[in-house]
């Protein structure tokens, strides 16, 4: 019977291959390739000039991104995961909104706050905190906003599904045995959710690297990320053989953490990232 | 928790859930700031606006690439979720009933496209859907949109499938059910709707994808995003807050949908 189950990988598979494989595999052949065959374009990218500092700052940001939502996201899904009923399902909501509302549009929502003429230089005004509208645009600032407000929600869920797991009696358990609820939580409470602290700092990791219209829109030259540079590349610049191979590189980089993610996680990639 | 605790729990008990609502205001303020601005009188982007009015809908609705956009979305966004939906399926079936060797392997490659940079194969996908002649096609959105779709659908139709275990379809089989005959009258009705909520999941996906769409669409295919896209690098108007607050109560009706399925999914698997 379980042999006519596998029958059934045959048409994703080859979809896969076709749309998905095949693409990466012409991806990385072109970036040793185009223009010449060699490592010309690996030599730009890894040697003195834009390429490597936009690659690390890629990094960089993305690092930054996953450290603060995990920091702003623990609290939340702790205290969502103690309530129970109509709060939960107020709070549920808030979270899974913006998950619905457009990325492009989100952006353009926090370029509408950090604007000269913005919301929040219109407050500081107002308060007297500045005595002239300050640029915040582009920055670091806007990049960093922008991008934990579109990737907290992949942090709080798996961290809330792993929390809502725990069991109860546990947490009792060590309180009756007289640890103090500061103890009970760094000993039990926190140990307890790490599958989904893991899933959710993978999720916003290597979702960060890939990230297009926040920092475009918000970061400005000096914040460029990866997949800006690429887009350039490729349809500004028409440099088809460098965009490859940056998109190679960034490519690596985000394989290796799905690879050590699945390793931490020891289980298959959906049953782990299931939210 | 009892009421005896250190002064930091105490502490906490006051702080957590305040730093909670304010967690929850960051979350919310940027879709309020869109509608608030959308509805503004002015042409120039403040906050809050001066006066009120609904130029910037008129504005939308008389220049003809935003209904067209919008239409694109659609076209672009029901194949690729059916196409999600079908393929995810499948492959959920197979490595969840299967008994697979490398099951791991798969769902892991069989989840990445939904993890890796769309950049990453919007630079592949181009050439790729050059030499087959589709670029600039429905077809090529459609196809590249159905690969980053498809793992949401896998993912949450693989959950059902291992929440419902094997042994209704075993039973069937053993009392003559072909395969076909197991799926349609066991199978098929216990996962519908996962595969509803993964389809929803999968449209949402596609209408929201800019990087693939930049790349793969052509002036007459282009999606939402993309134009969006196109006109806020242009000019910063009203008339995209405009077109973001019917795309936001567009998602909020589905989000809608997607928690009324869900919850009658949860309702249906009670025995």
């Amino acid at each position: 019977m379980a042999g006519g189950y596998a029958w059934l990988l045959a048409a994703p598979a080859a979809f896969l291959a076709l749309f998905f494989a095949w693409p990466l595999v012409r991806v990385v052949w072109r970036g040793f390739t185009d223009p010449v065959l060699g490592l010309g374009n690996y030599a730009r990218v890894f040697g003195d000039g834009p390429y490597l500092r936009v690659m690390l700052n890629t990094i960089e940001t993305a690092a930054t991104v996953t450290a603060l939502c995990l920091l702003v996201a623990y609290p939340v899904a702790y205290v969502m995961a103690k309530t129970r009923g109509r709060w939960l399902q107020i709070m549920a909501a808030l979270v899974l909104i913006p998950l619905w509302t457009s990325v492009v549009i989100r952006s353009y929502a926090w370029m509408v706050v950090f604007q000269r003429r913005g919301v929040l230089n219109d407050l500081l005004l107002a308060t007297g905190l500045v005595d002239a509208p300050v640029s915040f645009l582009p920055g670091a600032l806007g990049v960093h906003v922008g991008m934990v407000h579109i990737m907290l929600p992949f942090m709080v869920l798996p961290l809330l599904s792993s929390m809502r797991a725990i069991d109860g009696t546990l947490l009792r358990a060590a309180e009756v045995l007289g640890a103090s609820p500061t103890k009970v939580f760094w000993r039990v409470f926190l140990p307890l959710s790490l599958p989904g602290l893991n899933a959710g700092v993978a999720l916003v990791f290597m979702t960060s690297l890939g990230f297009f219209v926040t920092p475009a829109l918000l970061g400005g030259p000096q914040h460029m990320m990866a997949a800006v540079l690429i887009e350039q590349q490729a349809n500004t610049y028409l440099n088809w053989g460098m965009a490859s191979a940056l998109s190679s590189t960034l490519l690596v980089v985000t394989l290796a953490i799905y690879v050590v993610y699945l390793r931490v996680s020891g289980g298959a990639a959906d049953a782990a990232l299931v939210r | 928790m009892t009421p005896r605790g250190d002064a930091l729990a105490r502490a906490m008990r006051v702080l957590l859930p305040c730093f909670t609502v304010l967690v929850l205001l960051y979350l919310t303020l940027p879709s309020i700031l869109i509608v608030l601005m959308s509805l503004s009188d002015q042409t120039y982007l403040t906050f809050p606006p001066p006066g009120w009015s609904l130029r910037w809908y008129r504005t939308m609705t008389e220049d003809t690439s935003w209904p067209q956009a919008a239409l694109n979305s659609f076209v672009v966004g029901v194949p690729a979720a059916a196409l999600s939906v079908v393929l995810g399926t499948q492959a959920a079936l197979a490595l969840t009933r299967g008994r697979l060797r490398f099951a791991a392997i798969a769902s892991a490659c069989i989840v990445a496209p939904m993890l890796l940079p769309h950049v990453i194969m919007a630079i592949g996908l181009y050439p790729v859907m050059l030499d087959l002649g589709l670029l600039r096609s429905y077809t090529a959105a459609i196809l590249a949109h159905a690969v980053v779709a498809l793992p949401l659908v896998f993912i949450i139709v693989s959950a059902s499938l291992r929440g419902y275990g094997e042994s209704l379809e075993l039973a069937a089989m053993v009392c003559g059910a072909g395969p076909c005959a197991t799926f349609r009258h066991i199978t098929f009705p216990m996962i519908r709707m996962s595969m509803a909520v993964g389809g929803l999941l999968a449209f949402a996906t596609s209408f929201d994808e800019l990087m693939l769409s930049l790349f793969l669409t052509g002036p007459g295919t282009r999606t939402l995003p993309r134009l969006i896209w196109e006109q806020m690098n242009a000019y910063l108007t009203p008339t995209i807050a405009a077109v973001a607050t019917l795309v936001l109560v567009l998602s909020l009706v589905l989000l809608g949908a997607a928690a009324l399925l869900q919850r009658g999914r949860i309702e249906g698997s009670a025995p």
